[in-house]
């Protein structure tokens, strides 16, 4: 009996290293950045469907993977998911690992006609700071940067000056103070000169003058957060967000391997801001033919126009057509031309598809019972994934926050509506004592070196930003579903329908209707301003160039409407009556086929 | 005899003394010559190593078709560390049509080496300076301008395939020298209703037609064919992205400006650039070399950039006022204002990134080629000049019919019966083989001017004086004489670099009190709170900032400016 439990236990051994990935993954404790990794290597080495792709390494040495899972690779249209890119969303990255996990597993149907690419930490360098043994809200990678230009590098970083393994605040009573403590609050507001409040606290983070130059903590250790540091609306001159947009490996190998998968049709963010709760909103002009903008000075001199003048768009077009003598100028490459800068807002008819998408997302988590009252996610930051996805990447893109704190019942009534805390809304700390009340460390006196008696105390890091892990698989579990609708959304195109006239002797008329029988468009309106995704194009083989009486061998379309949004292609051929031509369409990420056609049939 | 050996000797001695000859140069270069890839190679591997001593070559980088990016360091170890001192970085030809930039860096690094120890300006330049050349940036598209059948225009873009006509298809429509000359020309066709006719003048030149004139000719294109059966000819050309567009700062995606790549630095080139800037913290000044309009620009490039800070605008304006007089018929302008927007460029990616200034030297102007008597000013004014017919008249009789090809009729695949024809490729856009040492050498100069104004500091004792209980007031003086301060108000402003130090430290000297000595006349110091021994400051262009301690002890005191961008300088004091 004991030998047949030794080769029981040997065999479970065994099986365990072979099929590592057998293995369910659970969420009883956060994923640090290693483990997300081995859990990525399990998958990919439990399924052939499966790839880990390497995309190099962040400056503290870790490891950027990017899964992939799918059964047709680059030939199926493809969905990106980026997880906690700015290293301060824990839930985003057990959610992308779940993702991963139900891709290889129940969900698997949705990998066959979809390839996701998962990312489940863009940021593993700060995202390793909810790991450390002192825990501290600071989020950027390890690349040394002189925050302070002094001499020195990353020397005045946080301490835990009183041992208890959190980094909070100090507050000394100071002259120069600029809060005030809050009756019945453990926290400080600012302090109002009108109420007169004598009892001023100035605050800092936790820790001591390492360098002795009067600042504390100011060139704390590492210095990017890679989900500050894309390029749209990149913050430059700003702490965190890199030297230029793309200056950080974690940032500029996803866009590299992301304009290096054409086939990718959606972005997915799970982070910390949620744009199908709160959708953007949009001044856009739908139609700028009508807008008046400055006429430019070097068409102004080649028109003939008054320099410093302004007309409307399309005027604009029509007299730049005329004077540079070229009839195919189009609309995209004036605005180019006269430097309207890039926009900030979405096309209001994306917005329209991305209103009723946010409409079926309120409806989902109804249904899940994951639509509680919870505090607004903050928007996206600027330089951020989410941004760069929509505004230049040019693809349908919706980030998810799967949890913000919940409004406590007594918000509207206790809540100071001043400045609080630095950091903190007045609202996220009433939500906070109400969620979790050990999540506030109670001021306690301490000696500090530099500046004297002062206490200690303050948000328990993290508190804000991660719910408590009981929580996590239920919130996973009523609401991570909602990607796989979301994956139903992709646009599909394929030729509706084919017909053959003869119009004389040998000569036959070749309509085709291509059309979009996915709910998004192909490629979004703002994609369209971008020139990303490349358009459909349905080209005619099977005939030499110089027998097409009528049309151009490739039909482009620019774009096609979602739900049905139909173009038509045309042709007049001379052809041999009953030979055949082919039709490809194709398409970068929205599929595409090939259809043979005789060329034959009755006259008009 | 004895009147003999002493007329040799006195031989000799002048022959020593006077400017080397190309006999005595260790590399002979020409400069009546546009060096191709390999030969660029050759010479930058001829001068490391006959300058071992003074020059370093390295690969930075390789482009998107595996060649290799040169860059040159050349420094006088004897004299310090090249991160010691200021740098100066030179770059050429990022668009791969624009050549002789590249001769420009040639031609500087050949003549600081040849010329060390020989003229006091270079030797002084290079024992004070480090100087980093890139001499080609774009070394694919450049490459091509001498391998491909090419022309003026043609290669300015890097080698990434880009979709120029949103059809799915990439590059797929260039140029094709259809008369196999190794040029591409231009191309046009006899029509009756085309806008152009035969010029009166010049019956090579073509001019346009009244309304009321018969026409002659249509101009169809470059030379080429309708290779994908669009209906367009060369609607696709190889590449598009433009790497003085890809550089980071204010990058703008390329909806936004033309040519400027998915995201910053995502050409090769560009990235290897970036990272070898970035390495090199005492960068001072930079250059980038162009080929056209005879310019010397400086940013701001757009609206995106802010305006500059005033007192760095007047350093651009001393060194750029002044390359007008180095470089006759150039002009200094500001490049938003006076040319057009731009984004991600790499002289706006300088500063306000580093914050480092730079110029932005376009090499050639049509002045380069006038056939006829009058001033810079008249050519660049007129707008009435023909100034094609006085080009035509100066390749006949001046550049010997070299510059332009006369029209001779081919068969077309598609057009059928049309003209191929014009200024050739080595023309327009680049002076003539005879022209180019002079521009070289003006340009050079002018670099060579900057380098004489990188910082330079200097330190004197203003004051010593005894204020009792063991107690000394010092008062020092950090100048800088020349016009590129030790950081600009730029990077001041936003932290680009690091803060310059001035300290004083010494065994048994307790620094009491120190602070920048505002109004020495009034007493008025800005103290500084924490560790007065270090003071962090900058010295402005032709400025200086003035330090007052107050240190307890007796013994020696060091005082010391240290600064990236300048050579480090002591002083020490007793009392």
């Amino acid at each position: 009996m004991k030998r047949i439990a030794i080769l029981f236990l040997v065999a479970v051994v065994v099986v365990s290293l072979i099929l590592p990935g057998l293995a369910a993954v659970t969420h009883a404790s956060y994923h640090p950045p290693m483990l997300l990794l081995d859990a990525f290597h399990d998958l990919a080495r439990a399924s052939r469907d499966v790839t880990l792709h390497d995309l190099g390494n962040t400056p503290g040495g870790a490891p950027l993977a990017l899964l992939e899972i799918g059964a047709r690779g680059n030939n199926a249209p493809g969905i990106l998911v980026v997880a906690n890119m700015t290293g301060d969303a824990p839930l985003a990255s057990e959610a992308a690992l779940e993702l991963a996990q139900r891709l290889t597993g129940d969900w698997s149907d949705a990998a066959h006609e979809v390839t996701w690419y998962i990312y489940a930490c863009g940021n593993p360098d700060g995202y390793a700071s909810f790991f450390a043994p002192v825990k501290m809200e600071r989020f950027t990678n390890a690349k040394p940067v002189n925050n302070d230009a002094d001499r020195l590098v990353d020397e005045d970083g946080a301490d835990d000056i009183n041992g208890d393994s959190v980094i909070t605040m100090i507050r000394q009573r100071h002259p120069e103070g600029e809060f005030v403590a809050v009756a019945d609050k453990p926290y400080m507001k600012s302090a109002d000169p009108a109420e007169g409040q004598a009892a001023r606290y100035r605050l800092f983070p936790e820790g001591i003058d390492n360098d002795l130059d009067g600042s504390i903590n100011e060139d704390q250790t590492g210095g990017v957060n890679p989900g500050y540091n894309f390029p749209h609306n990149w913050p430059m001159h700003t702490d965190n967000a890199g030297l230029w947009a793309a200056s950080e490996t974690e940032s500029r190998e996803l866009m590299r391997f992301a304009y290096d998968h054409t086939n990718i049709a959606m972005v997915l963010v799970f982070g910390r801001s949620n744009t199908l709760r709160s959708v953007p909103e949009t001044d856009r002009k739908a139609d700028l033919l009508n807008e008046s903008f400055a006429v430019p000075g070097w068409l102004a001199r080649r028109a003939g126009l008054k320099r410093g003048s302004s007309m409307k768009l399309g005027e604009m077009l029509t007299i730049t057509r005329d004077a540079l003598s070229r009839p195919g100028v189009t609309v995209d490459q004036l605005l180019g031309w006269i430097s309207t800068g890039a926009e900030t807002e979405p096309h209001p008819k994306d917005l329209v598809y991305w209103n009723a998408i946010a409409s079926r997302y309120t409806a989902f988590l109804d249904s899940t019972g994951a639509n509680g009252d919870r505090l607004d996610p903050p928007p996206p930051v600027d330089g951020s994934v989410e941004e760069w996805a929509y505004f230049q990447y040019g693809t349908p893109t919706f980030a998810l926050d799967f949890w913000t704190l919940p409004t406590p019942d007594s918000a509207d009534d206790d809540s100071v509506d001043t400045d609080t805390e630095p950091g903190y809304a007045d609202a996220e700390l009433d939500a906070l004592l109400a969620y979790d009340p050990s999540a506030w460390v109670a001021w306690k006196p301490f000696d500090h070196a530099t500046l004297g008696r002062v206490e200690i105390g303050g948000v328990r890091p993290f508190a804000t930003l991660a719910p408590k892990q009981d929580e996590v698989e239920g919130l996973i579990d009523t609401q991570l579903p909602f990607v796989l609708e979301l994956s139903d959304l992709l646009p599909r195109v394929s030729i509706d329908s084919v017909a053959v006239t003869e119009r004389a002797s040998g000569v036959y008329e070749l309509d085709a209707w291509i059309t979009n029988t996915g709910f998004l468009p192909y490629p979004t309106w703002h994609g369209q301003r971008t020139q990303r995704p490349s358009p459909v194009t349905l080209t005619l083989e099977g005939v030499d160039a110089a027998s097409i009486l009528e049309g151009r061998p490739r039909h482009v379309c620019d774009l096609l409407e979602g739900n049905g949004g139909s173009e038509r292609a045309r042709w007049v051929v001379t052809a041999r009556p009953g030979s055949e031509v082919t039709l490809t369409l194709w398409s970068s990420s929205a599929g595409g086929e090939q259809r043979q056609v005789t060329l034959k049939g009755g006259r008009r | 005899m004895k009147h003999l050996t002493l007329t040799l000797s006195l031989l000799l001695l002048l022959l020593s003394l006077s400017p080397a000859h190309a006999d005595d140069y260790k590399v002979n270069l020409r400069w009546d010559h546009f060096y191709d890839y390999q030969q660029t190679e050759d010479a930058l591997r001829q001068l490391s190593k006959a300058y071992s001593g003074l020059a370093s070559l390295q690969s930075i980088g390789r482009s998107e078709e595996g060649r290799d990016l040169w860059q040159l360091t050349i420094n006088n170890p004897a004299t310090g560390d090249d991160l010691d001192k200021p740098g100066i970085y030179v770059d050429g030809t990022i668009h791969g049509n624009e050549i002789q930039a590249t001769e420009v860096s040639l031609y500087l690094a050949w003549y600081l080496l040849e010329n060390y120890g020989d003229i006091a300006t270079v030797t002084e330049a290079v024992d004070r300076n480090a100087f980093y050349i890139v001499p080609t940036v774009n070394v694919d598209s450049r490459a091509r301008f001498f391998e491909d059948a090419s022309n003026y225009n043609i290669g300015r873009s890097a080698r990434v395939p880009y979709d120029d006509d949103r059809d799915g298809l990439l590059d797929e429509d260039g140029y094709d020298d259809l008369d196999g000359d190794g040029e591409i020309l231009r191309m046009r066709v006899a029509d009756p209703t085309g806008p152009y006719r035969t010029s009166p003048d010049d019956p090579r030149l073509m001019v346009r037609r009244k309304p009321w004139e018969q026409g002659e000719w249509r101009i169809i294109e470059r030379e080429g064919i309708d290779n994908d059966g669009d209906g367009q000819i060369n609607e696709d050309l190889p590449g598009q992205l433009d790497m003085n567009r890809n550089y980071g700062g204010t990058w703008q995606p390329p909806y936004v400006q033309y040519g400027a790549g998915d995201y910053p630095m995502s050409a090769k080139p560009t990235y290897a650039v970036g990272q070898f800037v970035l390495s090199k913290p005492n960068l001072a000044f930079n250059w980038a070399f162009h080929n056209y309009g005879g310019l010397i620009v400086r940013g701001p490039g757009s609206e995106l950039d802010g305006p500059y800070p005033p007192s760095d605008i007047k350093v651009f304006d001393f060194l750029g006022e002044e390359g007008e007089k180095i470089l006759p018929g150039y002009e200094y302008i500001v490049s938003k204002d006076d040319l057009y927007s731009t984004y991600g460029d790499f002289d706006g990616f300088m500063y306000q990134t580093f914050g480092v200034l730079g110029f932005v030297q376009e090499l050639h102007n049509r002045i380069n080629d006038r056939y006829r008597k009058m001033t810079d000013d008249e050519w660049v004014a007129d707008e009435d000049v023909p100034w094609e017919l006085e080009r035509l008249r100066f390749n006949d009789n001046v550049a010997q019919g070299t510059m332009f090809k006369d029209w001779t009729t081919i068969q077309h695949p598609q057009l059928g019966e049309v003209q191929v024809g014009g200024w050739r490729a080595f023309t327009t856009r680049m002076q003539q083989p005879f022209q180019l040492q002079e521009m070289l050498h003006r340009n050079a100069a002018h670099v060579l001017f900057t380098a004489k104004h990188t910082p330079e500091i200097e330190l004197e004792l203003l004051e010593q004086t005894d204020l009792g209980n063991d107690l000394t007031r010092l008062r020092v003086r950090a100048s800088n004489r020349h016009a590129i301060p030790t950081l600009t108000a730029k990077a001041w402003q936003h932290r680009l670099a690091p803060k310059d130090l001035f300290t004083l430290s010494g065994r048994g000297l307790e620094v009491v009190s120190g602070g920048i000595l505002q109004d020495p006349f009034l007493d008025i110091v800005r103290p500084v709170e924490h560790q007065p021994g270090t003071i962090y400051t900058r010295l402005p262009s032709f400025g200086h900032v003035d330090v007052q301690w107050i240190v307890q002890g007796n013994g020696k005191a060091t005082v010391r400016y240290h600064a990236v961008k300048a050579m480090d300088r002591e002083l020490e004091v007793r009392f």
